[in-house]
């Protein structure tokens, strides 16, 4: 075994025993749901904190262990896209947009930092605020011309924003500056900007600490993204999504405005995926149209999806998988989309609710009884096999009819 | 003058394709309320099965469109079982069938990529030359799309309101419950709602490579603009998604011609994200009213 498997090891052992923590927790409880529903907020806020503590403090250690300089890089990646991934989760599965232009968000505040760097001049410190904020004017924009729309149309309507946005930047040929000689188009093009400097961590740490520093940058923006997204989800507009989605009609007749607290999520969340975007941009030290590709969206939405959609953990987990699934596949490069594609079908297919949801299923197993029949999500003829007499019982005949698709 | 001209026969040439897209994926809509982002994958089969019968095997052209309808109709079952089935059987369909038909678009593009190769290939049935009005030349491929685009249309809408399967889908779509006690088999149903589609869909496949050229991706595209065109004609509407196939395909070629080929696709959107500003259920959708 090579040093840098053992240390993916190590990562993937450190997230699962974090895994059982959590559900350890709250399996004493009988029921998941109603723990989570009922006043137990403080415990899971300690809950959360306890999980954060022990995967920074790893984290904050993760490199005395000696890991080479390509599990650090891959570690940075895995930092900034789970970043991206936990703002991602805040609006497509804790706020119920489904988004699937996120990546569009990314790619503003990855040019806007790269194109102040590079025809402002300023230092991408300064660049970094810059990008975010416009990363936010953009996101306030798309949102408030798609949240009105219903759930799949969303879906459609933000893939077609993040195609047209990649078509745009591949067709731009005309030069926009000249500098040494190069043609620079003014969003790059196909070949992408370049030439903007970086966060100068190789004049302040040398050539070989240099990786230690983008290593605790791209560590301190994940920290920072999932307190934002924990405070999101523990504030007041937390409680108001988790009532429209549990009952959407009960919530809008209490006078919840769904779309006014969407349209603040998915402003909200544009801070730290624009700040995700510059950092990316800094630390790659180029841009370019690819990360709007279909296989980087595939590779981001298998991480929310594995994870588990609406978790506060899922998103994580998820990004920490298919980094390692990644690193897997990355020797059948022909494959790897593929390999991709599959895990994304078998997820949905088998665990519609993620490796989170799993988990909370082994820990909260119950053998099956009557009572589940009333779920609402049984068809008649599952009604029918288990138990023929209350067919007819007037609870059992409307739900079987009052559930429409 | 024949600037316009030369506008209204390129439009009149990607509107019929959007159409032909259009009326695949309203036929999922209405049936089981999918989008389907997977249709990508089968534009691709059908322009691949063109190249293979006739430039692999160097078949007759009248054997094209059979195959393409054959193999979009297995694809379909394929597709209905290994996947649609199990999805439509737990909650949040709409959404889950979406992230789930981007995964198997990749999937097939890929599939595509390692069979046949990364390189665009000539897709062999098309027709060629055409009229000449005034310098202007309409090709018979555009007439002859137009022409399918309008037989299709006209044959689904037979199919729908006059025969027994149409009449055994719709009452599926409005009423799954209801209708399996009157003794529908509503799997079957849906199954051969996806073997229509996946043949309809295979059969425009060939019709839209046969002005371009074969490679993985080639669906992707007009599959985003089907969608969407879809949406803004409000979706459920066969009739309002064919016009705002045409409008939508002339407003592209407009601005392609006077702004320049890449501001057509993103003039397109911006037009279709202002109407949903104001009529949020489409062009000529009516708002859906849920009763609980």
């Amino acid at each position: 075994m090579e040093l840098y498997q053992i240390s993916i090891l190590i990562t993937a052992i450190g997230i699962l025993v974090a895994i059982v923590a959590y559900f350890w927790g709250t399996s004493r409880s009988e029921n998941f749901v109603s723990k989570v529903r009922s006043d137990s907020r403080n415990t899971l806020l300690w809950r959360d904190f306890w999980i954060g503590l022990i995967l920074v403090a790893f984290a904050l250690i993760f490199p005395a262990f000696g890991a080479g300089k390509y599990i650090l890089g891959q570690v940075i990646l895995f930092f900034i896209w789970a970043a991206v991934v936990t703002q991602w989760n805040l609006v497509f599965g804790f706020a119920g947009i489904f988004t699937l232009g996120h990546m569009a968000v990314f790619a503003i505040g990855g040019y806007i930092t790269a194109m102040t760097g590079l025809y402002l001049g300023w230092s991408l410190w300064a660049a970094l605020p810059v990008g975010a904020l416009a990363t936010v004017i953009f996101s306030f924009l798309m949102g408030a011309t798609i949240i009105r729309l219903r759930g799949p149309y969303i879906a459609v309507m933000t893939l077609a924003i993040a195609i047209a946005m990649q078509k745009l930047i591949v067709s731009d040929v005309e030069c926009f500056i000249t500098k040494d000689l190069i043609c620079y188009n003014f969003t790059g093009g196909a070949k992408g900007l370049f030439g903007y400097g970086g966060f100068g961590f190789k004049e302040w740490l040398g050539f070989k600490g240099r990786i230690y520093g983008e290593y605790y940058l791209a560590l301190l923006l994940l920290i920072l993204s999932t307190l934002f997204a924990l405070y999101v989800i523990y504030s007041p507009l937390g409680s108001t999504f988790r009532s429209i989605r549990d009952n959407e009609i009960c919530a809008s007749s209490r006078g919840v405005n769904r779309v006014k607290y969407q349209l603040i999520v998915f402003t909200l969340s544009g801070i730290f995926t624009g700040l995700a975007g510059g950092v990316f941009a800094g630390l790659q030290t180029t841009i370019g149209p690819n990360i709007l590709s279909l296989s980087l969206l595939l590779f981001l939405l298998s991480m929310i999806v594995v994870g588990g959609r609406g978790t506060n953990w899922g998103p994580l987990i998820g990004a920490a998988t298919l980094m390692l699934a990644d690193t897997v596949l990355r020797d059948l490069n022909e494959l790897r989309v593929a390999g991709l594609s599959l895990i994304i079908l078998l997820v949905m297919l088998f665990l519609p609710n993620g490796v989170v949801g799993l988990i909370g299923g082994i820990f909260n197993w119950k053998p099956k009884n009557n009572q589940s029949n009333t779920d609402g999500q049984k068809n008649l003829k599952q009604v029918l096999r288990s138990n023929r007499n209350q067919v007819f019982k007037k609870g059992n005949w409307i739900k079987s009819f009052g559930d429409e698709k | 003058m024949d600037i316009f001209l030369q506008i209204v026969f390129s439009g009149l040439a990607v509107g019929s394709m959007y159409a032909v897209g259009a009326i695949a994926l309203s036929l999922l809509w209405g049936t089981m309320g999918m989008l389907n982002i997977a249709h990508t994958a089968f534009i691709a089969l059908g322009g691949y099965i063109s190249y293979w019968t006739m430039t692999v095997m160097g078949a007759n052209w009248i054997f094209v469109l059979p195959m393409a309808f054959l193999a979009g109709i297995v694809m379909g079952y394929i597709y209905y079982h290994l996947i649609i089935r199990h999805i439509y059987s737990k909650e949040n369909f709409s959404v889950n069938i979406i992230i789930a038909s981007v995964a198997l678009a990749a999937l097939g593009e890929n599939a595509y990529l390692n069979l046949a190769g990364g390189e665009a290939l000539r897709q062999p049935f098309r027709f060629n030359g055409g009229l000449e009005m005034i310098g202007v030349v309409l090709t018979f491929q555009t007439i002859f799309t137009v022409f399918v685009a309008v037989l299709l249309m006209v044959i689904l809408s037979l199919i729908m309101s006059k025969t027994k399967l149409g009449q055994v889908i719709r009452a599926v779509s409005q009423q799954p419950t209801a209708s399996k006690l009157m003794g529908i088999n509503v799997q079957k149903s849906f199954a051969t709602a996806l073997m229509l589609y996946g043949s309809i869909a295979a059969i425009s496949g060939v019709l839209v490579t046969g002005t371009s050229q074969v490679f993985p991706s080639v669906g992707y595209d007009s599959t985003v603009k089907a969608l969407v065109i879809l949406i803004v004609a409000g979706l459920g509407n066969l009739r309002a998604g064919i016009f705002m196939a045409f409008a939508l395909g002339f407003l592209e070629m407009g601005v392609n011609y006077v702004l320049g080929a890449r501001y057509g696709f993103p003039s397109m959107l911006a037009f279709v994200i202002i109407v949903l500003l104001f009529k949020p259920n489409g062009f000529f959708g009516k708002e859906q009213i849920t009763r609980v």
